[in-house]
């Protein structure tokens, strides 16, 4: 009997609006090991991350984002996009504190547990649309201070 | 002989070409300006294309920068953009990206450049799937239509 879980996690893969980002350009899906999605994400600058989501409890519980390493899967500081103060805001590429901080996030959470009340994540009917689509307005839009790597 | 040829194709119509000359001290600015006013297609984006080069530097002078290609052919297509309670229509080349969309909206709506880096664009309404502005505008029967808008502030800690 198929797990209920893992076919949500599948269907919002699979839905109209993540396919549509993924053929405008904004992100590629790269592979699922287990609870783990890695996609690849592009910024206005043509760069491209990797962001691996970790989605067990997908729906209940919040996505956890983290870049990693193209080659290795490994989280490490070079592996993440930067930018000016406005941009790290949002993205914590410190070594040993890497999350990112936002109400969505699972990371983000644990460091702001007054946002689990806000339960962001349940504001939609589909949470990993919801976090691709903050990724891309992250990395897409000017004003949110992503610098290109030859700059940063 | 012009110093740039512009073959204009356009849906349902036939191809009519432009001849440009230009001074090496004007601008690549003014000379975006008669483009526009000549062969009725976004100049910006036509020098773009004949530089192979984007972003265009507005501001350097003919002398100092070097075409690649001196004859290009531009399949005109129409942009309607709409901004708040205004809207506008404009002619783009369709290998032009979105981003010369976004260019030409912010100024055409007079947005201070800071203001329009906080806005995107969405294909045919307000809330319509952002647009990506790497892609090209490419080729349409009718005017495609697109909005200016401020995607909602995400909070951070």
């Amino acid at each position: 009997m198929a797990d209920p879980k893992v076919d949500t996690l599948a269907a919002a893969m699979n839905s109209g609006e993540v396919q549509r980002g993924e053929i405008s350009g904004f992100w590629r899906f790269l592979e699922r090991v287990g609870d783990v999605l890695y996609f690849d994400v592009h910024a206005w600058d043509g760069d491209r991350y990797v962001l691996a989501l970790t989605c067990d409890g997908f729906g209940e519980e919040p996505i956890r984002g983290l870049f990693v390493d193209p080659d290795t899967r490994q989280c490490v500081t070079e592996a993440w996009p930067k930018g000016n103060e406005k941009f790290a805001g949002w993205f914590k590429w410190e070594p040993a504190n890497f999350f990112i901080c936002w109400p969505g996030d699972r990371g983000g959470i644990e460091h702001h547990q007054e946002w689990r009340a806000q339960r962001h994540w349940k504001r939609t009917v589909n949470p990993l649309y919801q976090y691709l689509e903050f990724i891309r307005q992250c990395l897409n839009l000017r004003g949110n201070g992503y610098q290109p790597r030859k700059q940063s | 002989m012009p110093d740039l040829q512009l073959h204009i194709a356009e849906h349902g119509r036939k191809e009519h070409t432009v001849g440009i000359l230009f001074d090496p001290d004007e601008t690549l600015k003014t000379l975006a300006d008669r483009i526009t006013e000549t062969a009725k297609v976004d100049g910006h984006t036509a020098l773009e294309v004949a530089l192979g080069a984007a972003p265009v530097d507005e501001s350097r002078c003919l002398r100092d920068v070097t075409f690649r290609h001196r004859e290009i052919k531009l399949h005109r297509v129409c942009v309607e953009v709409h901004f708040e309670t205004e809207s506008a229509q404009h002619w783009f080349p369709a290998q032009g990206h979105w981003a010369n969309v976004h260019r030409w909206a912010c100024k055409t709506f007079m947005v201070a450049h800071d203001a329009c880096a906080n806005l995107e664009l969405r294909d045919g309404a307000v809330d319509g799937p952002p647009i990506n502005e790497r892609n090209d505008i490419g080729h349409a029967d009718e005017c495609k239509v697109v909005w200016l808008v401020k995607p909602g502030p995400e909070p951070n800690g």
